[in-house]
């Protein structure tokens, strides 16, 4: 079985947010008022988090795109009460929205901060509220909404595969919007026990880490050192 | 006196017919045609043919006048029913069937029927129960639905019953 997991190679992006344009789009993550970014409700299932490093005049700034780590030891899904986060067979860490009685213990347990509570209801620019996607649902208020690795991509990847009477394949087959957004390829997505796919070979090349990998919890997204 | 004997048996009254409306179960569907499923199937119409992408996309179609005058452009029968086809023509009035089966919106599930008709190969009656035999449309859905049901077959099929697999 497939083990899902994505590379982010931190040389090749370019901060351009593609990826979080692609994702909101792509998920239906409402906007919030400024009032509610201002106290930390926005939502960004992806984001790119800047680094500036160094002092004027000799500035440099790293960019981090950030989506739901999908580790292998989620303690997310750990801390749920109700069984709302789960962990699919192939590794995909999700959540049921229908499920979460809004606790927020995975908002507390995530040492990555990317599982965010919605506290108000969706709201949309009316041209926007008719461009909605429907493969993906619309979130009741009060639950807690995070990153799946586009799910439903997966599940018209698999039916495609299962008309043809075969599995997924590694690569290209199935990919998250923020992959097929991007346009410096610093994301690269597949099967990461398939040795074929570049996703794997990437993720076991000298230059790949993941985020807080002291803490155990086995990301399946690695990041590529800069060069 | 009286008018506050009067007031009490008024509200008492009130009561109760705020009570019988909370208890009323949901209206059932009325059709606008009283479509005989039975005799179209045993004519050897397949489903598709009304209920046209139920083998190739996720929702199965409910017909249109255009589906039903295919056939019925020209009287056929006796039937009061079938002249009601020509009528909504004439009028250019669309058929508004009423749907039975619904997801309900907060479990938020994705149900495909190309994959469990074509790709399942599911026989119809499996979830929608003897349609097939009806001369008159049902006012309820024939086979009571719940996730209890959706999980039994999924489990009985070998296909897997990961939360994701339906939820969105």
């Amino acid at each position: 079985m497939a083990r899902w997991g994505m590379v982010i190679d931190l040389d090749r992006c370019t901060g351009c947010q593609a990826c979080v344009v692609a994702c909101k789009a792509e998920n239906n993550v409402p906007v919030v008022a400024p009032s509610q970014a201002q106290a930390g409700r926005s939502m960004h299932w992806m984001t790119v988090i800047p680094e500036v490093e160094g002092e004027f005049p000799r500035v440099r700034t790293r960019f981090i795109p950030r989506p739901c780590q999908q580790c292998d030891s989620p303690p997310c899904v750990k801390v749920c009460p109700v069984q709302a986060m789960t962990k699919s067979p192939e590794g995909i860490v999700s959540h049921v929205f229908a499920r979460c009685i809004g606790c927020r213990f995975c908002v507390q347990a995530c040492p990555y901060g990317v599982t965010y509570f919605n506290w108000q209801a969706p709201t949309w620019p009316a041209d926007l509220r008719e461009a909605l996607n429907p493969d993906f649902a619309i979130r009741p208020t009060g639950v807690v909404e995070m990153c799946d690795f586009c799910h439903h991509h997966l599940q018209h990847a698999r039916e495609a595969a299962r008309a043809e009477g075969r599995e997924v394949r590694g690569e290209g087959e199935y990919t998250p919007a923020c992959i097929q957004a991007c346009p410096a390829r610093a994301l690269i997505f597949g099967d990461l026990d398939d040795p074929t796919t570049e996703a794997s070979h990437l993720a076991r090349g000298p230059r790949a880490y993941r985020m807080l990998e002291e803490l155990g919890t086995s990301p399946k997204v690695f990041y590529l050192k800069e060069g | 006196m009286r008018a506050v004997w009067l007031r009490g048996v008024l509200v008492v009254a009130g009561m109760i017919v705020l009570l019988l409306a909370a208890n009323k179960p949901a209206a059932a569907a009325e059709q606008p045609i009283a479509f005989n499923h039975k005799a179209h199937v045993s004519k050897g119409l397949d489903c598709a043919i009304c209920h046209r992408y139920v083998r190739e996309q996720a929702f199965a179609t409910l017909p249109t006048i255009q589906t039903c005058l295919m056939c019925h452009s020209a009287k056929m029968s006796d039937n009061p029913e079938e002249a009601k086809i020509r009528e909504f023509a004439k009028r250019g009035e669309p058929l508004r069937w009423q749907r039975l089966y619904a997801i309900p919106p907060d479990a938020a599930a994705y149900f495909s029927h190309r994959r469990h008709v074509t790709l399942g190969n599911i026989p119809c009656a499996t979830c929608h129960g003897p349609m097939a035999e009806q001369t008159t449309p049902p006012r309820r859905a024939l086979v009571r639905f719940n996730m209890d049901v959706c999980v039994a077959c999924h489990e009985q099929q070998k296909v897997s019953t990961a939360c994701v697999t339906c939820h969105r």
